[in-house]
């Protein structure tokens, strides 16, 4: 069986992809994201659709940063959706307190939650990733201006606090 | 500020998990749940296709009678048919004969009189007309002094008057 066994290639081919950086992966985006579990089932997800697209993902230089960039969409996705789910809750009742970063111990990730997600993303890609600003708005479908402010206003509420929590390290 | 390239890849270190589970476990488990959402989606419809029936459902066509008359129950009516008037003082006397019930349509039924001038008469349900004719008389000149209704039970005491100068 042809199909079967292009199938299963197929698989294989992905299965061996997602042992070798499923791990990384997650690591990057459940820092934009400020949730391992959400990391997880994002880059999870992405592996999942690679498996059907494995034709044309194959044939790009970095399958990976393929996975990566449908992992951070979907993440969008999943945050547009609870947090309308949110805002409709909330129209009923107060909003709840925001837990103020720690200033213990150096935690960038507590620094990071006071971003938004776009702000997250763009930051985690620029500077972690070393994407430049075109490459961020091609991977994100959003405008090239868009990349710049979210990148100028997340910089500058890390630069108030990383100081800060570096002193007490 | 602390280089922000090296402090997001030590955070994104820390996000990494510990363990993860194999690649084949998540295609099985995409495929039952798109398994279970084709049932729930199959199930759905059944549902639904149930309910627009329960709403648009009307009975099926009232069975109709066959056509023609429909023979009915006859029903027995007695009475008695009588000769009144005469001479002065003479009291009302059975007198034998015919009957006949005739109704809206036409349909009549007729019955013998006895000499004592009692009947018996099996007719349908419905509004009469009833009449007698005399023995020995050559046209009916008695009558019901009202129509006749018969129902679906017994009728008695129907009294047929023959009024004679």
């Amino acid at each position: 069986m042809v199909g079967m066994s292009k199938g299963s290639a197929a698989e294989d081919a992905v299965s061996e992809l997602y042992r070798s950086c499923y791990a990384r992966l997650v690591g990057v985006v459940a820092l934009a994201a400020q949730s391992r579990v959400d990391g997880e089932e994002c880059v999870q997800e992405a592996f999942l659709k690679l498996l059907g697209r494995w034709d044309h993902v194959s044939r790009l230089e970095s399958p990976e940063i393929w996975v990566r960039t449908v992992a951070f969409r979907l993440l969008s996705n999943r945050r547009r959706k609870a947090r309308n789910a949110v805002r409709a809750l909330l129209r009923h009742g107060p909003a709840p307190a925001e837990p103020e970063p720690s200033a213990d111990r150096v935690d960038v990730a507590h620094a990071l939650r006071r971003l938004s997600l776009g702000q997250r993303q763009v930051v985690v890609m620029h500077h972690l990733l070393g994407l430049g600003v075109e490459e961020i708005a091609g991977a994100l479908q959003i405008a090239p201006g868009t990349v710049k402010s979210r990148l100028s206003r997340g910089r500058a509420v890390l630069a108030e606090l990383l100081p800060q929590e570096a002193s007490h390290a | 500020m602390p280089d922000l390239g090296d402090l997001l890849a030590s955070a994104a270190t820390e996000f990494q998990p510990v363990r993860q589970p194999e690649f084949g476990q998540l295609v099985r488990a995409s495929r039952r749940r798109r398994q279970r959402r084709v049932t729930g989606s199959a199930a759905a419809v059944v549902v639904l296709a149930l309910s627009a029936n329960a709403v648009t459902w009307r009975p099926g066509p009232v069975p109709q009678e066959p056509s023609g008359r429909v023979p009915q129950v006859a029903v027995e009516v007695t009475g008695s048919m009588r000769r009144i008037g005469g001479p002065m003082g003479a009291a009302p006397l059975g007198v034998g004969g015919t009957v006949r019930f005739e109704d809206a349509g036409g349909t009549t039924v007729t019955a013998e009189v006895a000499a004592d001038g009692r009947f018996t008469v099996a007719v349908p349900a419905g509004r009469y007309v009833v009449t007698g004719t005399p023995a020995g008389a050559g046209q009916a000149s008695c009558r019901a002094t009202a129509p006749v209704v018969v129902a679906d039970t017994r009728l008695d005491g129907i009294e047929v008057d023959c009024h004679v100068r």
